[in-house]
């Protein structure tokens, strides 16, 4: 899973790289372990790892595009060519044709038309949420016609434009959120021009479940809706699967918060903070090693002890991939801590299949509940109890919030409905 | 009646529609800068004429009405004013309708016109440093915090540098673009040798922006509807600034996102800083005069500068509204019988003014001019709109040419915004380039999105300004609590201090 945002300073005289560095720190979060940025550089477009003190002495440019990507399949979010740099928030095969309709309609005198009438005719291909980046320092910014990412845009003053996978970003640059591009909507940015364009959206289209329950940060706006306020909603529908007594609640850090406060507020029962977390990077489950994931939970798990000590516990995560991080938050409360039950609580129905479009890199050899029963993962956590939402909890949510989600993960593919 | 109107542009067009409307059977004569046709067809449909001279020289606004002699001059833009054009023409005789050399200096200097709020305490008022001297803006900037750096000068909306500075990890950049303002304003303003002051720097504000014009015989006071203009250049309220471009206005006198309460402290406002100005320069204002108004969580209504004439395209926002003689309104101003006279304005319209300028605009002015340029009128019409020539010129070859700046607006009115601005669309779509270069305007403006944008933005700084209300602070903001220094109290001032990059 992976982000990107870009920026175009209208005025000059910006030092780029604060912007950059604080940007990318803020998209840290969804995983990736390359940062790139692409920039002019001379009379061409140059994309590089950003980090380096090579890339800190570059001559300032007006436009960037930067990007935190699977440094594995790189190959399949980048297309640089002399005049342009496409990157794209999930791999793709169409990257290279977008290239090519990116580059032409630069060329032309009305971009946006251009940009728009190219891009419809593909408005029934899988093409991913792209930003583009211009010898000529334009960026276009362009979101899938079946949406799944998400796109907002934010302005700085007279000075800035700026694109992003998320709306904490836009924030914590300083600058403010205009509003989030539509599916198959787009902005063409220069100095000389902004135009939005809208090349169609599919009728197909809807929003990534995980983007809202996992990737976003609780403090971003996805297509209107607060992520924060989605998650809490999802843990209060979990309490309608809470039977047995629990003294206490506790959310899997730092993700699983939300919903824990939730289930606890439809509940009752009181919410204690469990676990102290000693990392400060990326979730853990968008690592792209074992090895590394590993590290990243015991990481972040260092209990409270006393809170919880004797207690029947309901522990809520937002959802179970291969159940290693819920092992071993339940390892430590039963041997570490000695609590008398442990009760698991997942935000989200059962994760069953791979992401058709990429947009989360799921391996369906590891999904647990794929492949186990529910009585089996109960023996394999060593707890009490395992509950997951079902699919209905999840749509009268998205009800609430008015919003169509994809749950192809989840074994309900509905954007490829009726292929 | 014979009536000489002074000024080239969209407003002055807009001007034009309304005195040529009048009752009082106008004769109009134009002098402009250049030769808009959209004023050369006004003025000759009335069987007036356009004459082309340099509008800021009194002299040759003085040799114009001297040969037209009208019974009344109206004076549109600004800088004839900064440049005594009505004080010339008064001191011949002339009724004048528009602001004395003396009295524009309210919008001419916006040191002064912080200083009169200042000195009278008058609400609204926005805390601020001036700066005569570029190494000083430039030592105070190494201290400044969540700023605006701006000309102490009108220069026709430009130069303005909003440099929001609330993250400490992202300052010593924002420093850096703070120091290279204050000297290219510096720069600017140099040209001009007529303030005291270069660069102001100013305490940064949001909210919803709008503007009250009111039109005034120096002791009446007649408001007109509340106008909102659109100061970036592009969609989505990005990129530069510009003069406006474009504007909504209506229902009735207020905005969507201002409420009664609001409309009447800003008029309150708007009417102090007449009197106070008239007390200060020791003249009487006649003519129309404007607030530039921002609502803030600080203050409620707040001044973010004034206009000593109408709003350019503030005014075309009330060319479809306006339902009574507006040339008896301006002649009464300038005779000062304006007393007890009213604008009728259609209450249940809105209205949705778009500006089209050729790419280029507002920074690569070169670029932008020189264009072959079409409107196709009658289409225009035929939707219930009507277009206004701006910064475009008679050719020798017959044809309209862009001459770098907004170069045409269109004029919408309907029952809601919705509608008002689906007309806008089409009827934007009439304005064409001869050449392939490319024109543009804001989709956004008008939009019920935007304005339910600002819906929200609005109820946001109102529950911030109805607080500090209660709480007897507004007006104040408190920067920082240094242990042993005390409280920051100036809101310029950071609690960073940057020094220069080669110390
Ligand atoms: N103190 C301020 N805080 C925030 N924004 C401001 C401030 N002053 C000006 N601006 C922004 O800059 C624009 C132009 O400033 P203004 O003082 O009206 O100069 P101009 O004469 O160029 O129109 C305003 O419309 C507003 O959007
Ligand atoms: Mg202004």
């Amino acid at each position: 899973m992976t982000g990107f945002f870009s920026l175009l300073f209208f005025e000059s005289g910006w030092n780029v790289h604060s912007f950059v560095d604080y940007g990318l720190s803020v998209l840290r979060h969804r995983g990736g372990s390359l940062s790139l940025i692409c920039w002019k550089s001379g009379d061409r477009v140059s994309c590089e790892e950003y980090g380096n003190g090579e890339t800190r002495d570059r001559p300032r440019s007006r436009a960037v595009v930067t990007a935190l990507l699977d440094r594995r399949r790189v190959d399949e979010h980048v297309v640089r060519g002399d005049r342009v740099a496409v990157v794209s928030d999930r791999p793709s095969r169409y990257l290279g044709e977008v290239a090519g309709i990116v580059e032409k309609a630069l060329a032309s005198a009305k971009p946006h038309e251009e940009l728009s009438k190219h891009l419809r005719v593909l408005k029934d291909v899988d093409v991913p949420t792209f930003t583009a980046v211009s010898s000529r320092e334009e960026v276009v910014a362009w979101r899938s016609s079946l949406g799944l990412t998400p796109l907002a845009v934010g302005g700085y003053g007279f000075d800035m434009a700026v694109t992003s996978t998320e709306t904490s970003l836009i924030e914590v640059l300083d600058a403010d959120v205009r509003r989030h591009l539509l599916p198959g909507e787009g902005l063409y940015i220069s100095k000389n021009q902004v135009r939005l364009f809208n090349s169609g959206s599919s009728s197909r289209c809807r929003l990534c479940l995980f983007e809202l329950l996992y990737t976003a940060r609780h403090d971003s706006i996805v297509d209107g809706v607060s992520v924060y306020e989605f998650r809490k909603k999802l843990g209060e529908s979990l309490g309608r699967y809470l039977e047995s007594r629990v003294d206490a609640i506790v959310g899997v850090p730092e993700t699983a918060i939300p919903y824990a406060i939730g289930l606890s507020r439809s509940t009752g029962v009181p919410l204690e903070f469990g676990f102290v977390s000693t990392a400060r990077e990326a979730r853990s489950m968008l690592k792209e090693c074992v090895r590394d994931r590993l590290v990243a939970v015991h990481l972040k798990l260092n209990p409270v002890r006393r809170v919880l000590e004797g207690k029947s516990i309901a522990v809520v995560d937002d959802s179970m991939v291969t159940g290693s991080t819920l092992k071993t938050v339940a390892q430590l409360l039963r041997y570490r801590i000695g609590v008398r039950e442990i009760h698991v609580f997942i935000a989200s129905p059962k994760l069953v299949s791979t992401c058709p479009y990429g947009v989360v890199a799921l391996d369906p050899e590891t999904l647990i509940s794929a492949h186990l029963d529910e009585l089996s993962i109960e023996k394999y956590l060593d707890v009490d109890s395992v509950n997951w939402l079902r699919d209905e909890d999840v749509d009268s949510v998205a009800d609430l919030f008015r919003i169509r989600l994809c749950a192809a993960c989840f074994g309900r593919d509905l954007v490829g409905e009726g292929r | 009646m014979k009536v000489l109107l002074v000024g080239s542009g969209g407003r002055e067009h807009a001007l034009a529609k309304l005195i040529t409307s009048s009752q009082m059977s106008a004769k109009l004569y134009v002098l402009s800068d250049y030769a808009n046709p959209g004023l050369m067809r006004e003025a000759e449909l009335s069987g007036g004429k356009l004459f082309v001279a340099t509008t800021t020289f009194p002299e040759n606004v003085v040799k114009i009405a001297e040969l037209v002699s009208p019974d009344l001059v109206v004076v549109g833009p600004e800088e004839p004013q900064f440049h005594g054009v009505v004080d010339y023409l008064r001191e011949r005789g002339f009724y004048v309708f528009g602001a004395s050399r003396r009295c524009s200096s309210i919008e001419r200097s916006k040191v002064f016109a912080r200083y009169l709020m200042w000195k009278h305490s008058i609400p609204g008022r926005l805390y601020y440093v001036a700066f005569k001297s570029l190494d000083d803006a430039r030592e105070f900037v190494k201290y400044a915090g969540d700023v605006v750096v701006k000309p102490a000068r009108q220069v026709g909306g430009k130069g303005v540098r909003v440099i929001k500075d609330t993250k400490a990890f992202l300052s010593e950049a924002k420093h850096q673009v703070k120091s290279e303002a204050a000297f290219k304003t510096f720069e600017e303003i140099s040209k001009y040798g007529d303030v005291d002051y270069s660069v102001l720097v100013e305490q940064r504000v949001d909210g919803v922006e709008y503007t009250a014009q009111v039109v005034t015989d120096g002791s009446y006071v007649l408001p007109l509807p509340l106008v909102q203009d659109h100061p970036h250049a592009y969609e989505l309220d990005l990129g530069y600034e510009t003069g406006g471009m474009g504007c909504i206005s209506g229902p009735g006198h207020l905005l969507p996102f201002i409420d009664q309460g609001e409309y009447e402290t800003t008029q309150k406002i708007v009417r102090e800083v007449l009197e106070r100005l008239q007390e200060e320069v020791k003249e009487r204002y006649t003519g129309a005069f404007a607030g530039q108004m921002m609502l803030t969580g600080l203050w409620g209504p707040t001044a973010i500068e004034y206009y000593s004439r109408f709003g350019d395209p503030e005014i075309s926002c009330l060319l479809p509204r306006v339902e009574s003689d507006f040339l008896e309104v301006l002649d009464r101003a300038a005779r000062g019988a304006l007393s007890g006279a009213k604008v009728g304005v259609s209450d249940e319209v809105v209205s949705v003014v778009k500006a089209v300028a050729p790419v280029g605009y507002p920074v690569s002015r070169d670029e932008a001019r020189g264009h072959p340029v079409t409107v196709d009128v009658e289409k225009i019409r035929g939707l219930g709109c009507e277009v206004l020539y701006a910064s475009v010129e008679l050719g020798s070859d017959g044809r309209t040419y862009t001459k770098g700046s907004r170069a045409f607006e269109v004029v919408c009115s309907a029952s809601s915004y919705e509608e008002a601005h689906r007309v806008s669309e089409l009827a934007v779509s009439y304005v064409t380039s001869l050449d392939g270069w490319p024109l543009y305007h804001r989709s956004d403006v008008g939009s019920s999105e935007l304005v339910e944008e600002r819906i929200r933005e609005a109820e946001r700084v109102r529950r911030v300004y109805r607080s500090k209300h209660l709480r007897g602070t507004l007006g104040e903001f408190f920067t920082v609590w240094l242990p042993g220094r005390g409280v920051v109290g100036n809101p310029l001032l950071s609690p960073l201090r940057w020094e220069d990059e080669d110390s």
